[in-house]
């Protein structure tokens, strides 16, 4: 038996025309090539520290 | 394949052979982003739209500069609706590999039609809309918005999931299961589509056992279901051809019986129902006509009072305007009473003025109209009366018998009293062989005047065809003038007139004389009205009257002495 009301919750409103830009900049999500860049960063700094 | 760190190119070693980089990790992390863009793509092109989009979105979180999964997520968007989110995904790309991207094609396609993206961003914006309506419980708003939306943009997958579970919460199945199968067509294999039509199916199931209409659910009942692909496949278990070589025939009759219930109950009702239409119409028509034709029968009626009317009016004008009308009276009497008040000697004048008018009784006539009339008459007529009498006799004494009688019908007609008038217009026409006339004149005289010196004369013609050859005298003439024997010029005509010197011998009836007694009377009779005191110049006339109605009377005494 379907929840209506949690059903509903599932439903996004979606993006206009208007929102474009900002929706653009939200989804400008860090992947994991990112955070493994990241991760070879943070180890080669350690390593030149030591 | 590049190094993430110095960019140098990664050969089948997990180490960069530039910077000796362990990239171990970054290559499987290519090939899951890789892999899954293969599976969105594989997805994609089998419809299966909202898989697709869950492999690109995951392709993405490995690898976010995945050019070829991000255009393509893209374009999935843009198939099931999801304008904007498209637009994103091909800005974000754009902006990530900005040449010969294909993202830029995209974008501009889409830009070049400025009315299409305003009505598709109109449809979402109207969706948000119809999401805010139904969480809100507005569930009938939220209906018709999504209508709206779907009509707009017919794929827009969300649009129709979200009207199907409002049905659903309706628990409107039927049109649940139909509006979210629509859906399918755009995106095959959605789950949450599919979980909808699932939960419309059961509770339609249920109804229908509640209905007791099992058998109609069996043959679903019994079928199979597997999945080939994307697709899913529903075969029912004992479904077979029937072949009958009867088929044609029960085919022909069932044809056969359709006409004939068309023709027998369905034809002859309709045939009923169009005759009580047009006789419907005919009635209201026939009354439609009824009542215009009683409303041209009231105008024509209306016409006729109106036109007798007219002519009433048009006729009580002519009476008063036309000629011998009221007001051609009034003319006369006016111009009768000036004729008397600048000379009342003229009497002629007046008289014929008066003599004009013809209506003095009535409605039309005034009393001011009446009374003047009247004392222009006893002070006009009788005077000019006298002048015809006269001018009459001297005609006759003259033998210009025409003119006699001119005057003296004149004469008698303004003074009906004058015996004298009377009788030399009877010996006028007598003098003009017209003996009819002058007869009937004499038995009038006889008649009228009983006690008429004229009488005896009159009798003797009647009776006897005895004509009175004397000259005529005036009884109103002077003392000096009467046709006295010794003052007469004829000496043979003063023994003929009755009035002057009835000579006892020449009367057939001896009692004329004693029987006239009065005679002379009559020109006595003509005294001044009542009304001439009032006017002096009438009052005059009245004198002068009077003397001549002395000397009249003195002349008529005269024979008897």
């Amino acid at each position: 038996m379907i929840d209506f009301e949690e059903e509903l919750k599932k439903f996004r409103p979606s993006p206009e025309v208007a929102d474009t830009e900002d929706e653009v900049h939200a989804r400008d999500d860090i992947d994991m090539v990112a955070l493994l860049q990241e991760l070879a960063q943070g180890k080669a700094k350690e390593k030149d520290e030591a | 394949m590049k190094c993430f760190r110095c960019g140098a190119v990664l050969t089948g070693e997990d180490y960069c052979p530039s910077c000796g980089t362990d990239v171990y990790a970054y290559k499987r992390i290519l090939r899951l982003a890789n892999f899954y863009y293969n599976q969105g793509l594989e997805k994609a092109r089998v419809r299966d739209l909202s898989g697709a989009v869950v492999s690109l979105e995951q392709c993405l979180r490995y690898n976010k500069k995945q050019i070829p999964a991000r255009n393509l997520l893209g374009l999935v968007y843009f198939e099931m609706g999801q304008t904007v989110d498209a637009l994103i995904e091909w800005v974000i790309s754009s902006g990530l590999y900005s040449k010969k991207n294909l993202a830029n094609d995209y974008i501009e396609e889409v830009h070049s039609n400025p009315a299409r993206l305003e009505s598709l961003n109109a449809s979402l914006k109207k969706y948000n809309l119809s999401l805010i309506y139904a969480k809100h419980g507005d569930l009938d708003l939220a209906v018709i918005q999504l209508k709206k939306v779907i009509s707009m943009n017919p794929n827009l997958v969300m649009a129709y999931q979200l009207l199907g579970l409002v049905y659903l919460k309706n628990e409107d199945w039927i049109r649940a299961k139909k509006i979210l199968e629509k859906s399918l067509s755009v995106d095959r294999n959605n789950t949450r589509t599919l979980t909808y039509i699932r939960e419309a199916e059961i509770h339609i199931r249920a109804k229908y056992d509640k209905d007791g209409n099992r058998k109609r659910l069996k043959p679903r009942e019994e079928a199979i279901s597997y999945q080939s692909g994307n697709e899913t496949i529903i075969q029912p278990l004992h479904a077979t051809e029937r072949g009958n070589k009867f088929s044609p025939l029960f085919l022909a009759a069932g044809l056969i019986l359709g006409i004939a219930i068309m023709w027998f109950l369905i034809l002859p009702s309709k045939i009923q129902s169009a005759r009580a239409e047009i006789t419907s119409q005919m009635k209201g028509v026939s009354e439609e006509l009824t009542s215009k034709s009683a409303g041209i029968d009231d105008l024509n009626k209306q016409i006729e009072t109106l036109e007798r009317t007219n002519q009433e009016a048009k006729q009580a004008l002519a009476d008063y305007t036309g000629q011998g009308g009221v007001l051609e009276d009034y003319n006369n009497l006016l111009q009768a009473a000036e004729s008397y008040l600048n000379d009342p000697d003229d009497a002629l004048s007046a008289a014929d003025y008066l003599e004009k008018i013809k209506t003095t009784s009535g409605n039309q006539i005034s009393e001011e109209f009446l009374s003047l009339y009247k004392f222009l008459q006893s002070n006009v007529s009788a005077k000019a009366a006298e002048i015809y009498l006269k001018s009459g006799i001297d005609k006759y004494n003259d033998g210009a018998y025409e003119g006699a009688i001119e005057d003296l019908t004149r004469a008698y007609d303004l003074d009906q009293d004058s015996d004298q008038a009377l009788y030399y217009l009877a010996q006028s026409y007598l003098k003009t062989d017209d003996k009819d006339k002058a007869s009937e004149l004499f038995q009038k005289l006889i008649d009228t005047f009983p006690n008429s010196t004229f009488k005896s004369r009159a009798q003797r013609y009647l009776d006897q065809g005895e004509e009175d050859n004397s000259a005529a005298e005036t009884q109103q003439e002077t003392p000096e003038t009467p046709a006295a024997p010794e003052q007469s010029p004829d000496p043979a005509a003063a023994p003929a007139d009755p009035a002057a010197t009835p000579a006892p011998e020449q009367s057939a009836d001896p009692a004329a004389v004693p029987a006239d007694p009065a005679a002379p009377a009559a020109p006595v009779e003509q005294p001044a009205t009542p009304e001439q005191p009032v006017d002096p110049a009438a009052a005059a006339a009245a004198e002068a009257e009077a003397a001549a109605a002395a000397a009249a009377a003195q002349a008529a005494e005269t024979p008897a002495q």
